[in-house]
């Protein structure tokens, strides 16, 4: 300490009095000892004086320090221009406050109020500056533990409103985005989120800090866990904070939990419809720690959310399945109807080849062959071998239950590959079918199966409608044509056409002008068309006989 | 010393089918004729000796069951045997009742159907002789 340099400070002061003793300078300093951290560096920035109270926090000892400057305590925790500020304050000879964080000799962290105050010396730059610090390590971890559980408070708060109106393919993303929010909120390490599928627990969303082994796939729950799944199966939440806070008669479960490694836990089952589907837990791994009555009543919020929004999108789900189900029973069932007309487009090639290749093996026993006419024959057997093929290759892609892929195709085409699906079955009922298809129509994405079934439906319903006509009068008129970057097809029957009083109720499940049928038909079609992004409508026309239609997005 | 061939007319819309019939007549022998529809065939000038119709059922305009009545109509003595792809249980029935000489689901084997003609042709042939 200098003596002077702190006269020179206090020097002009306006109260003289004030000049304290030199006796009154060293309790002073004694004092400030006491509370914080002092140190002197030189011009050079190098320390030339240290208190006991620094070394303590700093780890560091007397030796350590002096001759050094302050980077060995430097935490790389602030910015350069929050460095360049302090430094142009002190060579501008102004004190300079503030709140830094230093790093301590074992590499841990502290947070220091600090106060430094330059010494002018002749030049511009300061001759001495005096450090004064105080410890806040425990303020600032307390404030952010604070400012945590208040972004943590609004988390909670806001998460209901985050799930409203959420698309339902964003929801496991948000999910999952959730539990990593409330796993550091808590500091926990891991939180997994379980749904019951064939009466296993299966691992649908997780989130955990780096360094933990993966999170095993399906589960059997009653195997590793027989006490707890019982308990969850009840709807009973549980939680430990230890281990060995399991009953005896959860061995199992406390074998597994250490197998696992998992020190603290807590386990709160989701419900749909008043019945357990699942489970989301919380572990913290790396130390054990106590679950507050407040934390737990905050997980409990975030998986009563968590169950409703899983619970709507299980159901969803659920329905979509029965859904397809439904489509495929129907494509199954228009396809008994079919079923005829395809053993006709089957026999028809099979007939072929089998005359063309007997008749060949004929010429040859006979020995009267002319290759001309044998290639010719080969020729007939390979094109109607193809077209057997391509027979089977339809109805396998009609009947096949896999999810159906959307491609770029064009209406005329699906009208052609219809119409020779159902030529024998519309010859046979003696329906005529003029075409009008326009030549420059753009193309539609399509499941190209799901809309041959709307077509074949279509013209199924449009020979059906014209039972009562005369042989003569029966006729579909198909159109395709471009509409203002849509598609649209229109099918037309010269039946009775459709009651007016009923045409709202054409598309609705289970509306049937026909005997037999679920009636099915038309409210898939609808639903398929939809499902594309486009509209099927029906209307009678002027002159007789319904019009049924689809307007769909063009790609080009 | 050569005898006259045999005529085989043949009716079916399908282009490929009278193909493959008419090369089977041939490499038999016999001569074929082929037609799209029964009306097509009914208003062809043909001699009707030695001769012998295979008939497909399902075709535009006139179905084939309609043809036997329309010979015996014509005052025509033709053997009438249908090969269908639509073989059902009421085709059989009908094909009987109209007096057909003969009756095949598709595809027929060639020397079952040849037999038929040659049957037909023979005179013993009746609507007793079917074959599937």
């Amino acid at each position: 300490m200098n003596d002077t340099s702190l006269e020179n400070h206090g020097g002009g002061g306006p109260e003289d009095q004030t000049r304290l003793h030199p006796m009154e300078t060293a309790y002073l300093s004694a004092a400030l000892d006491e509370h914080a951290m002092v140190s002197i560096t030189d011009r050079r920035g190098r320390i030339i004086h240290i208190n006991d109270k620094f070394c303590e926090i700093s780890q560091y000892s007397h030796e350590e320090l002096l001759g050094q400057d302050h980077r060995i305590i430097n935490s790389g925790h602030h910015s350069k221009e929050f460095m360049r500020g302090l430094w142009r304050a002190l060579a501008a000879g102004d004190v300079w406050e503030g709140e830094v964080k230093n790093r301590a000799k074992d590499g841990s962290h502290f947070w220091v109020a600090t106060t430094i105050v330059p010494f002018p010396g002749e030049e511009a730059t300061p001759r001495q500056l005096v450090a004064v610090r105080t410890d806040i390590t425990e303020r600032k971890r307390l404030e952010k533990e604070l400012a945590e559980k208040l972004r943590l408070q609004q988390l909670l708060a806001e998460l209901s409103a985050r799930f409203v109106g959420l698309p339902p393919e964003q929801v496991d993303a948000a999910i999952e985005d959730t539990q990593r929010l409330i796993v550091k909120g808590f500091a926990l390490d891991r939180s997994t989120l379980w749904q019951e599928t064939d009466q296993q627990l299966v691992l649908t969303h997780y989130w955990q800090e780096s360094g933990w082994p993966e999170v095993p796939g399906p589960i059997a729950a009653a195997q590793f866990f027989p006490w707890l799944s019982a308990r969850l199966q009840r709807g009973e939440f549980f939680s430990f904070s230890s281990v060995s806070e399991l009953p005896p008669e959860a061995g199992r479960d406390a074998e597994s939990f250490r197998l696992f490694g998992m020190k603290s836990h807590i386990c709160i089952p989701l419900f749909a419809s008043g019945r357990v589907f699942g489970v989301l837990s919380f572990a913290a791994m790396r130390t054990e720690r106590r679950w507050r009555e407040d934390e737990i009543a905050e997980l409990k919020l975030v998986a009563q959310i968590f169950a409703t929004v899983l619970g709507r999108k299980r159901a969803e789900e659920h329905a979509e399945q029965l859904r397809a189900e439904l489509a495929h029973s129907s494509r199954v069932a228009t396809l008994g109807e079919l079923v005829a007309a395809l053993a006709h487009e089957l026999n028809q090639p099979l007939a072929g080849i089998l005359s063309n290749a007997q008749a060949a093996r004929r010429f040859l026993a006979e020995g009267t062959v002319d290759p001309e006419e044998l290639r010719a024959t080969f020729d007939d057997i390979i094109r109607d071998d193809k077209r057997a093929g391509a027979v089977i290759h339809n109805l396998r892609a009609m009947l096949t239950k896999r999810p159906v892929v959307r491609e770029t195709c064009s209406l005329n085409e699906l009208v052609c590959e219809v119409l020779e699906l159902l030529h024998a079955e519309l010859l046979g009922e003696h329906v005529e079918v003029r075409t009008t298809l326009a030549s420059d129509l753009p193309r539609v994405a399509a499941a190209r199966v799901e809309l041959q079934q709307v077509l074949v439906n279509f013209l199924l319903n449009a020979e059906q409608a014209m039972k009562e006509t005369p042989h003569a009068q029966r006729r579909i008129d198909i159109e395709t044509e471009s509409r203002s970057g849509n598609v649209r097809i229109s099918v037309r029957d010269h039946g009775c056409g459709i009651p007016p009083e009923r045409l709202a109720e054409v598309f609705a499940p289970f509306y049937t002008t026909k005997a037999h049928g679920l009636g099915m038909g038309l409210c898939i079609c609808r639903r398929i068309v939809e499902n594309h992004g486009g509209r099927i409508e029906t209307c009678n026309h002027a002159e007789g006989g319904a019009i049924f239609s689809i307007l769909l997005p063009a790609t080009e | 010393m050569t005898l006259p061939a045999i005529q085989l007319f043949i009716v079916d819309d399908e282009p490929s089918l009278r193909t493959a019939y008419a090369r089977l007549a041939r490499s038999a022998k016999m001569e074929p004729r082929a037609f799209v529809s029964v009306e097509e065939f009914m208003e062809a000038e043909l001699s009707d000796d030695k001769a012998c119709v295979i008939c497909d059922v399902r075709m535009p305009g006139k179905s084939g069951l309609e043809l036997p009545e329309l010979l015996a109509r014509a005052g025509r003595h033709l053997p009438v045997i249908f090969v269908t792809a639509h073989d059902t249980p009421e085709t059989r029935a009908i094909a009987h009742r109209v007096g057909a000489a003969g009756y095949f689901s598709k595809p027929v084997d060639d020397q079952a159907l040849l037999d038929a003609v040659a049957w037909a042709l023979s005179g013993q042939a009746d609507s007793t002789q079917y074959n599937r």
